[in-house]
């Protein structure tokens, strides 16, 4: 994906933007299940916990899930 | 501070920056449903070898799927992404944030449609917007958009390469 797109064919560039959408997928995929998988992490439980706390603060309360 | 500033602090949830290479931005709704922001960088999108290339970044929005199963509107959650999508470019007025919506479960259209809605509700001059749609062999749809701020010094050479890029493909 490291052409110069300004000397693209058209062909060449409809592959190049298939390329980036399919790249695009697959690291959105990858970062879903990465999220996921932080969201567990003591790390991640204590920003949202800040988070929270930062919300009450003006007045938003965080319904039970 | 900006009124501008102060609106989006008024009707935002908080949210925090927790950094890494993705620039990942995390905040929670009322609702308990937790959102991630990353500002992927991209420099492969339009061409590596140009003097922009490293401010190019692809805008990612992900959902913890297990938080709630029904997702219900939230005025207040626009409000924060556009409040954090501000915050990303108080680092540098050259940044680009590309986004290609998600079409994993066919609703990129209305995706797009609200994102370029919320663009044109709370740009107040500032920000350029270009969207395209990208129609793949098989038939699938891609709306692909790009935002810059018009102070980004390398605008000119940014625009034309978005449009020489998603406007000149083999359409066929």
């Amino acid at each position: 994906m490291a052409i110069t797109n300004k000397i693209m064919t058209p062909e060449e560039k409809r592959q190049h933007l298939h390329n980036v959408i399919m790249t695009s997928k697959k690291n959105k995929k990858e970062a879903q299940a990465e999220f996921e998988k932080k969201c567990e992490t003591p790390e991640y439980k204590k920003i949202f916990e800040q988070l929270r706390e930062a919300n009450a603060k003006r007045g938003i309360i965080i319904s039970e899930k | 501070m900006q009124k501008e500033e102060l609106s989006f602090q008024k009707n935002s949830y908080a949210f925090e920056f927790a950094g890494g290479n993705n620039n990942i931005y995390l905040f929670e709704t009322a609702s308990g449903i937790q959102y991630e922001v990353q500002f992927k960088p991209s420099p492969y999108i339009f061409d590596k070898a140009e003097l922009f290339a490293s401010f190019i970044y692809e805008f990612v929005l992900l959902v913890r799927e297990n938080a709630n199963p029904i997702i219900e509107s939230d005025k207040r959650v626009p409000f924060t992404i556009v409040h954090i999508i501000l915050d990303f470019y108080k680092n540098n007025d050259n940044n680009v944030c590309i986004y290609i919506c998600d079409s994993s479960d066919g609703k990129q259209l209305a995706r797009a449609r609200k994102f370029n809605y919320w663009f044109s509700y709370f740009n107040e001059g500032g920000f350029i917007q270009m969207t395209e749609v990208f129609k793949d062999r098989d038939g699938t749809i891609y709306p692909i958009g790009m935002i810059l701020k018009v102070k980004n010094a390398f605008r000119a050479q940014i625009v034309e390469a978005f449009a020489n890029l998603v406007s000149e493909y083999d359409k066929e």
